[in-house]
């Protein structure tokens, strides 16, 4: 895949153009990806109401029926539910990695076995996250998918 | 699928091979086609309910092994009940190989969870 950028004066809004023979899964990965990096969610914290871009989530999580976003050094509160969020942010590099979590891939630092067989995903803003093991098949397609295999 | 059906060869192997090592200790010298078969129905049965208990997810992996082994005997004991082992072997002998056994199984699920995890640490790496 060729990578052609220009700078134009006369644009008020970056413009992304993709051309292409056949709509490939590749390309297909891209023209999500492109599309997902203006995609925001509104969330809440202390009362007030944040738009949130998708890309700065780290992980979504769901306890006790409440969806928490979390972003490099903040949390917020949704009111989508963890299905809804998962739904919406598939193509935008996020997987499940529990039956509560979903997590950024791009934030994935690694993912390490602990003593008792727990399986922990470590993040680049230091936090981690438990992964159950069900979901290790996913998390291994999303990077390929990622990495372009 | 096909993960299943290899899974389900392999711990029949096993089970025979442990299945002849006790039989060896106790002067046995020949194993039944009858008992290859009865192994094999054996495991397919296991893997079936170990799949179902795999939908589930558990707050603590030891609770998860546990609640495995104990589904696993359940299962060894109906079964030899059934089949009429009880004449060949004592319970605390089938129990026993049905614990080295999954043992064993544990062990070889270990390293392939240690395999998977460098493969994906891997993936992150080359993204870099």
């Amino acid at each position: 895949m060729r990578l052609i950028m220009s700078e134009r004066q006369d644009l008020e809004h970056p413009e992304v153009t993709i051309a292409y023979r056949e709509l490939t899964a590749s390309v297909k990965r891209v023209s999500d990806f492109v599309r997902s990096v203006d995609q925001t969610i509104l969330c809440r914290k202390d009362n007030e109401e944040y738009t949130i871009p998708v890309s700065d989530i780290y992980y979504v999580e769901s306890v006790d029926k409440k969806t928490f976003v979390y972003c490099e050094k903040d949390v917020f509160q949704s009111n989508l539910r963890l299905y809804e969020m998962e739904n919406m942010l598939t193509h935008a590099c996020f997987v499940r990695v529990s039956k509560s979590t979903i997590l950024n891939i791009e934030t994935l630092k690694g993912v390490k076995t602990l003593v008792n067989s727990r399986l922990e995903a470590m993040l680049s803003n230091g936090e981690s996250v438990c992964v159950t093991r069900k979901y290790l098949k996913d998390i291994r397609e999303a990077l390929l998918r990622r990495n372009g295999r | 699928m096909k993960k299943m059906i290899l899974n389900i060869m392999a711990t029949t192997g096993i089970t025979l091979v442990v299945l002849a090592l006790v039989a060896t200790c106790y002067g046995g010298t020949v194993i039944f086609i009858s008992a290859i078969f009865q192994a094999l129905v054996l495991n397919i049965i296991i893997y079936a309910g170990i799949f179902l208990l795999n939908h589930f997810e558990y707050r603590y992996p030891v609770v998860e092994t546990g609640l495995k082994l104990v589904y696993v005997l359940a299962v060894v004991l109906a079964c030899g009940w059934l089949c009429g082992w009880y004449g060949n072997m004592s319970v605390v002998v089938l129990g026993g190989m049905t614990i080295v056994i999954f043992g064993v199984c544990v062990c070889l699920d270990t390293l392939s969870l240690i395999d998977e995890v460098k493969m994906i640490n891997g993936l992150i790496e080359n993204k870099r």
